[in-house]
């Protein structure tokens, strides 16, 4: 493998990239504990908001959530590890970035 | 002849159309048979996936579900985001591991890390077979359960109707390999997507607009408008352990990880995840869940002390789309039109069912003549004779599937219970693929397990969370076993699914083996 270059934009990217992965991460997670999990007790009446099961209701607002999160990784940090990320053939990352790291 | 024949006849002729310019434009070669060249364009491998995840499950196993229980099985459609987000962060990782390895099944790239083993190999192709045959089964029940419907008049139309949809399959797959699937697979999501939409908007109609709809819907039982839903199935821990495990199992199923493989490039699997996840969620709801609660309103329940049944005029849960949809068009839209519609809604759970059911079909022909036969009965066979051999086993899986789903249709099958409702049998598929869940996260991302943990994890799960499936107990006569009862124990104290039961046994045996053999590097192990 070349030896890692050091790269001034990468350096200054890739931990903004970094916490972006991680806000991203934590809220999809907790999108599915409140959509399908303990969540649902905070709402688990028959009543409706808007005409709409509460229920109901709350799974479309966490499907929204999910929508945003997914499509914000696609333009960051989804489309940067596309194109950075090579891999050796069981699949781990190769490419190394400015600091020696893996992406 | 009448308009709804005329249409399936037409979408059946265009599929094996299909199947031959498969033909005509492959390579003859098990790379081009099984992953179309590894060129697979961000467009059809957006629907490919869509289409091999969306089964009879999207379309009838999912109103009848809504309809059987309420608004809780809605909350199920938020896995659709994680299978997204999955098919982006494994997928691309396995289709890069894949080029450079040059795999075609998963059984390849998972033992190639892990040394090659076996009985690991051997495992694996199990899991794949444990997934496709269920899931394939489930195909085929779909369009049994649709022929019984629409020719209700004949006295074997749901045989009938498995027959013909098992025949058609097994034979575009046979003649096309991966690049007919895919295309016909893009045909098919494109009528499912309709199939879907279509579905929703004459539900709102029929029932005099969005208002008037929700207004209706605002009168269900409380059990139908929350948590756990009628039967009480749907319990927390259940709901949350299906969300979050069903889409991955469907996600790390042998076709889908092949689909990985024959992607072109990162691009391609990150638009396929972010359109999956935007249309298929926004399908399921927006346009399929509702339809189980109208179909609450138009056909209520029978709701006592004994437990839920159906409506009357509902044979099957399962049934409840094409039954509702067959009575709604014609009113709506007049005679013809109505009749056009109808045949478009039924070409499109056709639709559903063929596209899982032929990926399926395809992957156990890779699975069997890749990890089994060209590597212990036949070492030194040709690459065309091992696609000819994928071919036999097509026919011979079909077969298989087609049997069990018609002994399991008799009243006096042991097999009815476990049969009776398409999500059953989808979830009884996923707890088994599930269980590569580990081994894969190892493999991308830890790099610290071991061969023999990977074993050891896999068998204990497989058997634990077969162990919580449908068909466990009767396997027993006595229904007292103390085996049985302590299942049913760990069952109430903890109601998760099975695929949950065996993941969880799986992880602890893989960590803890792995832990106690030490972590070891590449050149070591």
């Amino acid at each position: 493998m070349s030896e890692p270059t050091v790269d001034a934009t990468s350096t200054l990217v890739r931990p903004a990239r970094k916490w972006l992965t991680i806000i991203l991460a934590v809220v999809f997670v907790l999108s599915i504990i409140l959509g399908a999990g303990p969540g649902v007790l905070l709402v688990n009446r028959p009543e409706t908001i808007v005409g709409v099961p509460l229920v109901y209701a709350w799974g479309i607002l966490w499907y929204i959530v999910q929508v945003i999160v997914v499509l914000i990784a696609y333009f960051t940090t989804w489309k940067q590890a596309a194109e950075d990320m090579e891999c050796d053939r069981w699949g781990a990352p190769q490419t190394i970035y400015g600091d020696g790291e893996p992406a | 002849m009448s308009i709804p024949v005329l249409v399936v006849l037409l979408y059946l002729g265009v599929l094996m159309l299909l199947g031959w310019m498969g033909y005509r434009c492959s390579e003859h070669n098990e790379d081009d048979y099984y992953l179309a060249g590894r060129s697979q364009g961000w467009m059809i491998s957006s629907m490919t996936i869509m289409a091999t995840f969306f089964s009879s499950f999207a379309l009838l196993g999912a109103p009848g579900m809504v309809y059987r229980e309420g608004v809780v099985f809605a909350l199920v459609s938020l896995n659709v985001p994680i299978a997204g987000v999955c098919i982006f962060l494994l997928g691309d990782r396995i289709r890069k591991a894949g080029r450079v390895g040059g795999y075609i099944t998963q059984a390849d790239m998972l033992c190639d890390y892990y040394g090659g083993s076996v009985v690991l190999r051997l495992l694996i192709t199990l899991v794949g077979f444990l997934f496709a045959i269920p899931y394939v089964m489930m195909q085929l029940k779909a369009g049994g359960e649709l022929a019984a419907v629409l020719f209700h008049q004949y006295a074997h139309a749901f045989e009938a109707g498995a027959i013909v949809l098992s025949i058609i399959t097994a034979l575009y797959i046979m003649i096309g390999g991966m690049r007919s699937v895919s295309w016909t697979d893009a045909l098919q999501c494109i009528l499912l997507i309709t199939g879907m939409v279509l579905g929703g908007i004459a539900l709102l109609v029929s029932l005099g607009g969005p208002a008037a709809f929700l207004d209706r819907i605002s009168e269900l039982p409380e059990s139908s408008l929350t948590v756990p839903g009628n039967t009480g199935f749907w319990q927390i821990p259940m709901l949350f352990t299906v969300c979050l495990l069903m889409p991955i199992g469907g996600i790390i199923q042998p076709a889908q990880w092949m689909r990985f493989y024959s992607a072109r490039d990162s691009n391609t699997l990150r638009r396929g995840a972010v359109i999956f996840t935007i249309i298929l969620t926004g399908c399921f709801v927006f346009a399929i869940m509702p339809i189980g609660l109208g179909a609450q309103v138009l056909y209520p329940l029978q709701l006592t002390a004994d437990g839920v049944s159906p409506n009357a005029q509902v044979d099957s849960y399962d049934q409840i789309l094409v039954i509702m949809l067959g009575d709604l068009l014609p009113e709506l839209v007049g005679g013809l039109m109505g009749s056009i519609l109808s045949s478009l809604i039924v070409v499109a759970i056709m639709a559903a069912a063929m596209s899982t059911a032929d990926s399926n079909l395809h992957a156990l022909g890779a699975l069997f003549t890749r990890d089994i036969y060209g590597r212990f009965l036949r070492k030194s066979s040709s690459e065309g004779e091992r696609v000819w051999v994928g071919q036999a086993v097509i026919v011979v899986a079909t077969a298989v599937s087609l049997a069990l789903v018609l002994i399991g249709s008799r009243p006096e099958s042991s097999l009815t219970g476990f049969m009776e409702m398409i999500v059953g049998l989808a979830l009884f598929a996923v707890a088994f693929s599930v269980q590569l869940l580990p081994m894969t996260l190892d493999v991308l991302f830890v790099r610290r397990g071991t061969k023999h943990a990977a074993i050891a994890g896999l068998v204990g799960g497989l058997v634990v969370a077969f162990c919580f499936t449908p068909l466990f107990p009767p396997l027993f006569s006595d229904g007292s076993a103390p085996l049985l009862q302590l299942i049913n124990k760990a069952k109430t104290f903890a109601p998760i699914h099975a695929s949950a039961w065996g993941l969880t046994t799986n992880m602890v045996v893989f960590v803890v083996v792995s832990f106690l053999q030490g972590s070891v590097s590449n050149r070591q192990r």
